[in-house]
Parts: C-alpha cells; sequence; structure tokens
C-alpha cells in the first residue's frame, strides 16, 4: 500500500538517512522516536510538505515522490489538529471536497456519513473554538477522510487530549481507521500508546529507523543498543564472551558474569540488555525455572519508587540492575532500602546485540 | 540580621516606587497631549470664524483627502498583499535585502521620496508616462503617487507580520486535502488573516490621510487642486489664518481617533 524505499531528507544540519518500509493496507504503523529524531520530517516527506533528496515513495504501486500534496491522496493530521478558525465544523470536514468540486449531494452524503462513524453529527453547525480535545480530533480526522486518502498520517494525534479520556480514543480510534480501510502511520514519542494500538512499530533514531518490527518483537527484543536505551531499558551492559558451549555462552561485563543464549567466539565484545520486568525476586527456598538458574545474583536494594500501580527498584549486585514489578511484590518481598536480596534474570529476555557500531542493527550473533 | 519579612516588605515597597516612577511618567505623557488638545479648543473658542467652517476650500481639501488616501491605501494593500505573500512564505536569494528595501519609505523622510518621484517623472521613461499614460507632477495623480509611495511599505510591513502570525501548516493542510496553491490563499490563508489586513488597510489609509512631504514636492499645494488636509493646515498657517488651520486639525485629529479606536476594535475581536 504505502512504501518508502532508501529515503534520505534534509532539514537544516538534520538529515533524515535511507528509510525503508512498507506498509499493509489497513495497518496501523506506530513510529517512535525522541523528540528532534525526525519523525516530523518523515511524515512531513510522505505528505509531500517536506523535499526528499533521495529515495522513493510509493502509494499503491505508484510513485509520488515528486508529486504534489494534492495529487498524493494521502492525509495529514497534525499535532493540535489545526481546525480552520475561519470555518465551523462542518466547513472544516467539507473543505476537501469543496476545492475539489465534489457536487453538493455527493459531498453531503459523505459528511453525514462520516459524521455518523465518528459520532460528530451534533457538532457539525458548532464553531472550532468550542470543541473539546477530543472533538476537535474527530472533526480533523473527518476533514482528513472525507477525501478518502488511501493513507493518513497522523503526528502526535493525541497529545492535546486530557490523559483520562486518552486510553479511550486509542482503542476507538485505531478501530474507525482500521474500518475505513487506510494505512495509517501514526507518530508519537509516548510509548505506552505505541505499544496500545500499533500493528507494528518502527524506532527512528538521529534520522535512522533503527528497527521496524511487530510490536511486541520492538518492545521485547530491541535490535540495537540504541533502541534498547531508547526504550528505557537501564539494564545494559557490555562485555566480552568468556567462553560459549552448546548454544549457551558466557559474557563476562566488568564484575558480573551472564549466561545467555548463543554462539559468538570467545573474546567476541557484546551488548546485552535486559528489560527491568524480566528480572525477578528469588525467594530463598523457591524452585527455580530453568530459564531463571543460570543468572542469580545477590545484591542490596539501593533505591526504590513508586509510579502508578508499580514499583522500580534498583539492586546492587556487582552491577546495578533495575527492576519493575508491581507494587504487591514490594510489599511481599518488604525491599526496603539496604535489605540483601537474591535476582535472576530471564535467559531468554535477555537481548544480545555487537557492542560496536550501534548505528546499524544486526541480529544476535550464532 | 534583617529577618526575611524586613526583607520581603522592602523588596515590595521599592518595587511599588518603580511602578510609581513609570506611571508618572506616563501620567506626564497623557497630559502633555491633553493639553496639545486643550490649546486647539482655547484657540477655536476665543476667535470663532464662520467663513473658516464653511469655505469651500475647507470641503474640497477634505473630500479630496479622503478620495486620494482611500486610492492610494486600496492600491499600497492591493500590491502588499502578494508581496508579504511572498516574502512570508517562500524562500529565495537576496530575501532579506528585498524585505530591507521596502521598509525604506518608512524611514526615508517623505520629502526625499517625493523628490526622487519628481526627479524620476523628469527622465525619459517618466516623461513618456507623462505624455503618454497621465498627467502625475503637480495634479491628483501625483498626491495618489505621494501617499502610495510613502505608506507601501508601511501596508507590507503590517501585512506581512500578519503573515507571519498564521501557521501555514494551516495550508499545508489545505493542500494535503486538495486545495491548489492559489486556493489555499485565497480559501484559508486570507480568510484568517481578514481582520489583519482590514487593520493594516485603516493604518495604511490613516497615514496616507496625513501624506504631506512627499505630496508637496510631488503634486504642489494649489488651492482648490491639490490641496489635501495637511497641505490646507501648512498654507492656513502660511496666510496667518491660525483659526482655520484648528478646524483643519480637529478634523484630521478626529479621523485619526476614529482609526486608531477601529483598529483597536479589530485587534481586540481577533484576540
Amino acid at each position: 500500500m504505502l512504501a518508502v524505499t532508501d529515503l534520505s531528507a534534509r532539514a537544516g544540519a538534520f538529515t533524515l538517512e535511507g528509510l525503508t518500509l512498507a506498509l499493509e493496507r489497513r495497518e496501523y504503523f506506530v513510529l517512535v522516536g525522541p523528540t528532534g529524531s525526525g519523525k516530523t520530517t518523515f511524515i512531513r516527506c510522505l505528505a509531500g510538505l517536506h523535499p526528499v533528496s533521495r529515495g522513493g515513495i510509493f502509494l499503491g504501486g505508484r510513485e509520488i515522490t515528486r508529486r504534489d500534496p494534492a495529487d498524493r491522496n494521502i492525509g495529514f493530521l497534525p499535532q493540535d489538529y489545526r481546525l480552520f478558525p475561519h470555518l465551523n465544523v462542518r466547513g472544516n470536514i467539507a473543505f476537501g471536497v469543496s476545492v475539489r468540486g465534489t457536487p453538493r449531494g455527493e459531498r453531503e452524503e459523505r459528511l453525514e456519513r462520516l459524521a455518523g462513524v465518528l459520532r460528530i453529527a451534533h457538532l457539525l453547525n458548532r464553531d472550532t473554538g468550542t470543541l473539546s480535545g477530543g472533538e476537535m480530533q474527530r472533526v480533523a480526522l473527518a476533514r482528513a477522510l472525507i477525501v478518502h486518502p488511501e493513507a493518513i498520517l497522523l503526528d502526535e494525534p493525541f497529545s492535546a487530549i486530557d490523559p483520562g479520556t486518552r486510553v479511550r480514543l486509542w482503542f476507538e480510534i485505531k478501530e474507525i481507521l482500521h474500518a475505513l480501510d487506510v494505512a495509517v502511520v501514526h507518530v508519537t514519542h509516548n510509548l505506552d500508546e505505541a505499544s496500545a494500538i500499533a500493528d507494528r512499530i518502527g524506532v527512528l533514531i538521529d534520522g535512522r529507523l533503527e528497527q521496524v518490527g511487530a510490536r511486541d518483537e520492538v518492545l521485547l527484543r530491541p535490535a540495537t543498543e540504541r533502541v534498547a536505551r531508547y526504550l528505557g531499558i537501564r539494564n545494559i551492559f557490555e562485555g566480552e564472551v568468556a567462553r560459549a558451549n552448546g548454544g549457551k555462552m558466557t559474557v563476562r561485563c566488568g564484575p558480573v558474569d551472564l549466561t545467555v543464549q548463543g554462539d559468538a567466539p570467545p573474546g567476541r565484545r557484546l551488548s546485552l540488555s535486559v528489560r527491568p520486568q524480566d528480572i525477578k525476586v528469588i525467594k530463598p527456598g523457591q524452585p527455580l525455572r530453568e530459564d531463571l538458574r543460570d543468572n542469580l545474583f545477590e545484591g542490596k536494594v539501593v533505591s526504590a519508587y513508586f509510579c502508578n500501580d508499580f514499583c522500580t527498584v534498583t539492586v546492587s549486585a556487582g552491577a546495578e540492575f533495575e527492576m519493575r514489578f508491581p507494587s504487591y511484590i514490594y510489599r511481599r518481598h518488604d525491599l526496603a532500602k539496604g535489605k540483601r536480596i537474591t535476582i535472576g534474570l530471564r535467559q531468554s529476555a535477555i537481548t544480545i546485540f555487537p557492542a560496536a557500531s550501534p548505528r546499524n542493527g544486526h541480529g544476535p550473533p550464532g | 540580621m534583617r529577618s526575611r519579612q524586613t526583607i520581603a516588605r522592602s523588596s515590595a515597597r521599592r518595587g511599588r516606587v518603580f511602578t510609581l516612577a513609570c506611571g508618572s511618567v506616563l501620567a506626564v505623557l497623557v497630559l502633555f497631549f491633553l493639553a496639545l488638545v486643550y490649546g486647539l479648543l482655547a484657540q477655536l473658542r476665543s476667535a470663532p470664524s464662520a467663513r473658516a467652517a464653511s469655505s469651500s476650500e475647507l470641503f474640497f481639501a477634505i473630500r479630496l483627502t479622503l478620495l486620494t488616501a482611500t486610492v492610494s491605501s486600496i492600491l499600497a494593500l492591493a500590491v502588499s498583499i502578494p508581496a508579504s505573500y511572498v516574502l512570508s512564505r517562500c524562500r529565495f536569494p537576496f530575501r532579506d535585502a528585498v524585505d530591507a528595501l521596502l521598509y525604506l519609505p518608512i524611514v526615508l523622510s517623505p520629502i526625499a521620496l517625493g523628490a526622487m518621484l519628481l526627479v524620476f517623472f523628469s527622465t525619459p521613461p517618466g516623461r513618456f508616462w507623462e505624455e503618454r499614460v497621465f498627467r502625475v507632477v503637480f495634479e491628483v495623480p501625483g498626491i495618489v503617487a505621494a501617499q502610495f509611495i510613502v505608506v507601501v511599505g508601511l501596508a507590507v510591513s503590517l501585512v506581512k507580520s500578519t503573515f507571519d502570525g498564521i501557521d501555514p501548516v494551516y495550508e499545508n493542510i489545505a493542500r494535503t486535502l486538495g486545495a491548489t496553491r492559489f486556493q489555499a490563499f485565497t480559501r484559508v490563508l486570507l480568510p484568517i488573516a481578514k481582520r489583519g489586513i482590514l487593520a493594516a488597510f485603516l493604518l495604511t489609509w490613516a497615514r496616507a490621510v496625513g501624506e504631506f512631504g512627499a505630496t508637496v514636492t510631488l503634486a504642489g499645494a494649489t488651492t482648490m487642486k491639490t490641496e489635501t488636509l495637511p497641505v490646507a493646515i501648512f498654507l492656513s498657517f502660511a496666510s496667518a489664518d491660525v483659526h482655520r488651520a484648528c478646524v483643519l486639525i480637529l478634523i484630521a485629529l478626529s479621523l485619526s481617533l476614529g482609526v486608531l479606536f477601529l483598529v483597536r476594535r479589530i485587534y481586540a475581536r481577533s484576540h
């Protein structure tokens, strides 16, 4: 449906480099990345609002790289929606069909249908200044969808919506867009949002697409150290393969030895990461799962803080390990600062990537 | 050691003294303006003259001023809207230099601008225009030309700042919805900029009404021919008819106050 090959673009001193991506029809693709990583420049290129210096953009099999934005058939929902202030809701939604000279009958029919689907029929004669964030979002979506785009670009579409309403809208908007048969590129820096609605996730860092994959693949198995760091994983250890045997290898990371799956030659330098959710507190005498047996460490609780129903605990056990679990686990194990505990790292959850050249993602060795 | 409370009190007092000092300067300025208006009214009361108010010359001057100022500011706006669009929305070489050039009429003395126009009309292309198109020097079109050259820079700067204040994302959205550049301009940018453009027109018009230097240099100061309000004020003073001059000033003052009031209303509504 929407494909990008080796796309490069320049924006001042910043460059987008060699982005390649292919979206299926009805796919909901979420592009995440830190502020200034080039997400907005990328969707501006797709919309035809920013010049492309190399590469191609294809929609439904035809090349649109140098086409005028008016002839691309790609909808665009900017951050804060930017409804036309001089038009009411009806005027905003009908703008696209009106400039294209669509006959009045068809115009009304499309407008009524979309207003029904998006449940905004009661807002049609309202002034845009009187709408709530969620209403504005729906009106902006209707404005973009009325011209029947084949793909739609959403730039931080939930940033202007109260956190309370946001979560419900994530799923509603996805359902509506899925029903309307469009491919979606949704840009956000909110990882919760991405993990809740994406079919696939792309991680853009410093103008390069570091990883593209199914939602869980990206969140559970970052392909590069940069992705791991972006995902907020602090348990990143660099080390050297000490020995490898039968599909398992021991990597010496400073004071700790980690046993991981793989078969790299001794001496090879690697980076390992493990999500804080994949480090467990081990009760003395507790029977251990196979997966946890090889990476057990004894240490001391250094800090603990709470956010919503979760607790993040840092344990010093040679290296510092950050763990995250529901708050009741904290109470169950009474993990006060200074307490000595045993922790276990799930071996299957340890991600491996080459220590050098972290820019280009490679699969794990072996 | 002084207590924290004492320090806070003395800092608040210093803040009040500062505000009071600035307020006093403002009050003196307002009083100064009021004194000028008082002087005008006192002069009018002390030497009433029926001749001045009913003079056909006076009505001629008012009519001529309103007409020429309206034409010149419409022309200035017609030029400044496309010019400002390009300056605000397009990147091209020497853009800053062009922008600076258009500000020249704002900073240059109007007499110098009038003289430059006068000199131009003595060159071959200027003479060609005078002979084949229509006469400008010492004629009514000369007033329009003089007012235009003085106010066009102001019109461009006001319209450009209005366009600059409107996020281009609105036009971009319009383009993704199928609008051409022209449609994005006429159906999105212009309607959003409407109030700013109206305010720009009023300010330009008011500046054109008050134009004197370039007008008197290019169009001369011929009674009942090229005598605009400011020229009439000048001529009245030159012939020692202070009363008539004061009536004219009062009219000019009312026009200016009216325009300022309207502009403030427009800006207040748009925010």
